[in-house]
């Protein structure tokens, strides 16, 4: 007995060195590139995103004391400062690799060229240079130094990022084949020593698995922190899907999401390459299926293999059989505690589901519940600041004396509302006011304070002689409003009888004027500071220019023109292309070509405004005409409109279909869109293009006062019948009717009905 | 302000006719309307030729459908009248026989 003791003692021993053997050079290897992920990678990761937001702090603070003066943007400058030499120094403690280490070095070098620009424009600022300031801000050599930072910086991001993810499989591999050889030697044991091998093979096990269970959890955790980045909720969906499938090594990962109708609808999902992506997006909660059965009773399902789940819903076996996933899990999916949708998940191999499995996939789901939650939220908020902002914009107003429309358009990246506002108004001496200002910073805050200016300027205009005194009247104003500060107007006074305007910039890019013929120029002459910098400075003075009948007067704040990586210059040049290409149009048609020629192919980052202004005119190519609402406008509107064709010289026939299209939108705007007895004016808009004419007749009726406006009669259809194309256009701001007559070569004969 | 159109109305046999010329629109078709309607004692048939009209929309042609439930109506609209091709879109020519010339009208009685 004691002696078969001793040979099995001599056999674990034999056994455990054999397991050592072969194990011990895997498990060095796991133990570094633990290591290595622990001490290194994890944290150069972590320092490199401080190293860039401590940068970005700086700039922004030093753009902001650069645009305002104030010295309150000088404190994130510091502390940015401060920041990023601390992250800069634990970076170089780390033990980087050459490549990492070299460029780390170049973004170093590039903040530090930054860094020393920048400081003397801070001083230059200070000593009251405020021109060469604004070049560095606003020109782009100081946006540019700063992106070759930021150039460099993601470089070396990437480069660290990189080397993460390769440690991170190498992780994965030699911990695989740590089982793999422990599992041989267990084997090879296993027949002289039963006790060592459950003894290895149960402690051991447990390590990597525990080892697995704590990398799959902190993937889980990686995932959470990024859900919680995104905007909206479909982002959230397809980033969860995205990043839930390697985390759970499963092959299909898909989210759907109830919708009314009882319904389900697929709103996100992944496939591996062995699969392809779902046949359908929708899916009856009546119908007996799986995620249907989860939304009710709200409890997850495991189903090892699919022969499993196919017995319990037979109608869809042969579905699930073209399909070829194995396992397959089913988790209702919470916001706030509302159930919202339900987590698919599919693994191309069978599954024993253990309690570990489980809860990974309860705890991925449960995070993407709340990172939905977290989306929806800022969703209503955003919705409400911009309902808000669109209330404190008020309705497009018809100013008497000539014509003008205007565009809000709010970022479509980011959820924030943005500042910009208009105003325009009809002052008692008969001239026009026209305002366009940009609030600093985004958000509720940000839209109150606009409203707030935007009464301002309407309270002081009728008392203020001048852009001037108006600038000195809202300034004042201002300077009890904490949120003004800063705050960016352009003020133009038109004075339509004397063809003259008279206006001012405070910090807000200069407005453009179109003449008659075509020629673009930008209103540079009174370029000054923002509202509420500082009051003991002498009177801002606005400058006056020319302004022929029919010329075009063009506002609009940075949102327009600015981009990321570009200087203004730039975009301002884009939107003075824009303008000499589609001048002549009328103004709702020009504001969509300029508003789409502005955004070609890049998404607005920012919200941007856009206010055209043009004086009656009856020119070559242009007919515009501000017309009061009432019975005889029609005759006369008619009367001019022979005027401005007769050059043309159409045929009688030609002549009375475009008169009489162009009066039953006329008459339309007459009858129907205006309240008996109301003071409403209508605008009547013609140019002569390349093709034909393109006639416009705008007003400002609302279109839910009138239901039938257009049912009743026969002005649609003659309008139709006349012209070659015919656009009725309903927005917030009224209506808009778009006539377009193709000008015929002599040869074809006018066809008669 | 001049007169943007002219009308008269006489005789012929049993049946009132209506010269109009000029434009018809929203301002004055109440003036017209209310003329046509009393027109030869407002009831008994009646020619209206648009031959002259310069300028009519859909307020003048719903007139005409007005007219043509009180009284017997005829239009006389020449091919090649300006608003011959705004008259056709309305669908007016099936309540009210449409003739290229006074001439017809009277004859087709």
């Amino acid at each position: 007995m004691k002696r078969r003791l001793t040979l099995l003692t001599a056999g674990y021993f034999v056994v455990i060195a054999i397991i050592l053997v072969a194990v011990l050079p895997f498990v060095v290897g796991v133990l570094h590139v633990a290591t290595t992920l622990e001490h290194q990678l994890g944290p150069a990761n972590s320092f490199a995103q401080r190293y860039l937001g401590a940068a970005v702090d700086q700039e922004t603070g030093e753009r902001g004391y650069l645009i305002t003066r104030q010295e309150r943007f000088l404190d994130p400058y510091v502390t940015g400062n401060r920041n990023a030499s601390t992250a800069y120094a634990a970076l170089q403690r780390l033990q980087l690799q050459p490549n990492e280490r070299a460029a780390l070095e170049r973004a170093r070098k590039d903040l530090a060229a930054w860094n020393q620009q920048a400081t003397l424009e801070i001083a230059a600022t200070r000593a009251g240079d405020f021109k060469g300031a604004q070049a560095f801000v606003s020109v782009g050599s100081g946006r540019q130094l700063f992106e070759a930072f930021r150039a460099d910086q993601a470089r070396f991001a990437a480069l660290v990022q990189s080397r993460l993810a390769h440690e991170r499989a190498l992780l994965r591999r030699n911990a695989s084949l740590s089982i793999a050889a422990l599992l041989a030697a267990s084997a090879i044991a296993g027949a002289s020593a039963l006790l060592v091998r459950r003894w290895a093979r149960g402690s051991t096990e447990r390590e990597e698995t525990h080892f697995l269970e704590q990398l799959a959890f902190a993937e889980l955790h990686r995932m959470t922190a990024s859900l919680a980045e995104r905007r909206g909720a479909d982002d959230v969906a397809n980033a969860a899907v995205e990043q839930a499938a390697p985390l759970l090594g499963a092959d299909i990962v898909r989210i759907w999401v109830r919708e009314p109708g009882e319904r389900l609808r697929l709103v996100a999902e992944h496939t591996s390459a062995y699969f392809a992506k779902a046949d359908l997006t929708a899916l009856s909660l009546e119908d007996a299926n799986p995620a249907s059965d989860v939304w009710r009773d709200r409890r997850p399902r495991f189903y090892p293999r699919r022969d499993d789940v196919g017995a319990e819903y037979p109608a869809w076996a042969a579905w699930w059989e073209k399909q070829g996933a194995e396992g397959f899990a089913l988790l209702p999916l919470r916001a706030d505690d509302e159930p919202f949708g339900v987590l698919l998940v599919w693994y191309r191999t069978p599954q024993d589901f253990g309690e570990h499995q489980r809860t990974l996939l309860e705890l991925t789901a449960d995070n993407i519940g709340a990172a939905f939650s977290r989306a929806r939220t800022r969703e209503r908020e955003h919705d409400a600041a911009l309902k808000l902002q669109e209330s404190l914009l008020g309705p497009a107003m018809f100013v008497d004396g000539a014509g003008h429309t205007l565009r809000y358009l709010p970022a479509e990246t980011g959820f924030h509302v943005g500042g910009d506002w208009f105003n325009t108004q009809r002052l008692a001496d008969g001239r026009i006011l026209l305002a366009v200002g940009d609030v600093v910073g985004r958000g509720i805050d940000a839209a109150t304070t606009m409203g707030q200016l935007r009464s301002g300027v309407s309270a002081c205009a009728p008392r203020c002689v001048s852009p001037s005194d108006l600038l000195d009247c809202i300034d004042e104003f201002s300077r009890d409003l904490p949120g003004a500060h800063g705050t960016t107007v352009a003020l133009a006074y038109v004075d339509v009888n004397n063809e003259r305007v008279e206006y001012l910039c405070a910090g807000h890019p200069p407005p453009l004027l179109v003449d008659p013929e075509g020629h673009v120029r930008l209103l540079d002459g009174a370029l000054t500071w923002p509202l509420g910098i500082d009051d003991a400075r002498p009177t801002r003075l606005g400058a006056t220019t020319k302004l022929p009948a029919g010329s075009l007067l063009v506002f609009y704040s940075d949102g327009l023109v600015e981009r990321r990586r570009e200087p203004l210059d730039v975009g301002i040049d884009r939107l003075v292309t824009a303008l000499e290409q589609h001048w002549y149009l009328p103004l709702e048609l020009l504001c969509d070509r300029v508003v789409r020629d502005a955004f070609e192919g890049s998404k607005r980052e920012d919200d941007a405004a856009l206010l055209v202004l043009r004086t009656p005119v009856l020119s070559r190519r242009l007919f515009l005409m501000k017309v009061q609402a009432q019975r005889d406008a029609i005759r006369r509107v008619r009367t001019q409109m022979r005027e401005w064709l007769a050059p043309l010289e159409l045929s009688t026939t030609e002549e009375a279909a475009i008169l009489i299209a162009v009066g039953e939108a006329c008459t339309n705007a007459v009858e129907h869109a205006y309240a008996a007895g109301t003071r409403a004016l209508f605008r009547v808009e013609a140019s002569l293009t390349d093709d034909g004419v393109i006639c416009c007749v705008s007003d400002a009726g609302a279109w839910k006062d009138n239901p039938d406006r257009f049912a009743r009669g026969n002005g649609i259809a003659i309008m139709r019948e006349l012209m070659d194309d015919v656009a009725i256009e309903l927005g917030p701001g009224g209506t808009t009717v778009t006539l377009r007559y193709n000008l015929r070569m002599s040869d074809e004969p006018v066809v008669l009905a | 302000m001049n007169p943007s159109f002219s009308l008269d109305v006489s005789r012929s046999g049993e049946v009132s006719v209506a010269r109009l010329a000029g434009d018809v629109d929203l301002a004055n078709v109440g003036e017209i309307e209310a003329r046509l309607a009393d027109g030869a004692g407002g009831t008994g048939a009646m020619v209206i030729d648009l031959g002259r009209v310069s300028y009519m929309d859909s307020t003048g042609f719903g007139m005409l459908e007005r007219l043509s439930a009180m009284r017997p109506l005829q239009v006389v609209l020449p091919p090649g009248a300006l608003v011959h091709r705004a008259f056709a879109v309305t669908g007016l020519a099936q309540l009210v026989p449409v003739f290229d010339t006074l001439e017809d009208a009277l004859k087709a009685r």
